[in-house]
């Protein structure tokens, strides 16, 4: 955990200080697709050399899937509920784009 | 983006399974995993930092980002208290399933010691199973269910695992709420799965 939060840190200093050449700046979306690309392979390959999870999943990975599936749209569903309820709306010019 | 995302992730089980992947990569692979993560996460405070409006807006964040989190326990437990009712297995294990929030190895560990290898295996696989449907789901959930609700899949894991694509498809803005999003839930995998179980 410690890692991650000194990464954020040490990123939002060099970017509150402008400290990055432009050069490189301009690259920077790219930097993190290849970056999303190479973790989403390397966490692949944790999975598939594990042969603990491949046998698993054989014998429990539909009851595990649906279970994720489960979890995940009643955090979705209990999100939409407090959203209308209590959350401040983010503006919606400030969103980021994503294809 | 969700092809490739798709992609690599199947080439790199595939890879893993086949065993493809040089030694020297396979042996370093939690440093690597978590040095790309790092990287990551730095380029996302990159554009914090240098983005002077988000500095305004954390300000303007309000405290009720802390109910996030809960909503995001409570919907994980009670969708996995539900489809347990359908499976036949008890309430309690379920919930302790559900707790697990994406957070595999903490999960799968703590409930093989507190009740059995049985459930400890589902709990991992579950939650296995739940980081890789977050990370395959952000894309169309921020799309259909907006910025906020493309924070709930990951659970535990969108202070780290999950962080950059929330960035990418719900705004940066929602990188601060997903990161703490994270924090609070990881903090609550050890004190709710022991409870519910």
């Amino acid at each position: 955990m410690w890692p991650i939060i000194v990464a954020l840190l040490v990123g939002a200093f060099i970017g509150y200080f402008n400290l990055l050449p432009p050069a490189i700046s301009r690259w920077a979306n790219n930097f993190t697709t290849a970056g999303i690309i190479i973790l989403l392979f390397l966490m692949g390959g944790q999975i598939g050399t594990d042969k603990e999870i491949i046998a698993g999943l054989g014998r429990m990975g539909v009851q595990a899937i649906l279970y994720a599936l489960f979890a995940i749209l009643g955090s979705i569903i209990a999100v939409k509920i407090l959203e209308v309820v209590i959350l401040p709306h983010p503006k919606k010019e400030e969103r980021g784009g994503g294809v | 983006m969700t092809i490739i995302i798709l992609l690599a992730l199947a080439v790199g089980i595939l890879f893993g399974y086949g065993g493809l992947i040089p030694d020297l990569v396979l042996g370093n692979i939690d440093f690597l995993i978590t040095f790309t993560l790092c990287f990551l996460v730095a380029s996302i405070g990159l554009e914090f930092g240098g983005n002077r409006k988000i500095l305004s807006q954390i300000q303007s964040l309000g405290y009720q980002v802390i109910f996030l989190p809960l909503a995001v326990a409570m919907g994980s437990i009670v969708g996995s208290i539900l489809l347990g009712f359908f499976l036949g297995v008890p309430a309690g294990e379920s919930a302790a399933i559900g707790a697990g929030f994406g957070w595999y190895s903490f999960s799968g560990v703590l409930l093989t010691k507190l009740h059995s290898i049985e459930l400890g295996t589902l709990a991992f696989l579950t939650n296995v199973s739940r980081e890789v449907l977050s990370l395959l789901l952000t894309s169309t959930v921020a799309r259909y269910g907006g910025p906020y609700a493309a924070v709930a899949p990951g659970g535990a894991t969108t202070m780290d695992v999950t962080l950059p694509l929330i960035v990418r498809y719900a705004g940066l803005d929602m990188a601060l709420v997903a990161f703490i999003n994270g924090l609070v839930l990881t903090i609550l995998v050890p004190i709710l799965i022991p409870l519910l179980v």
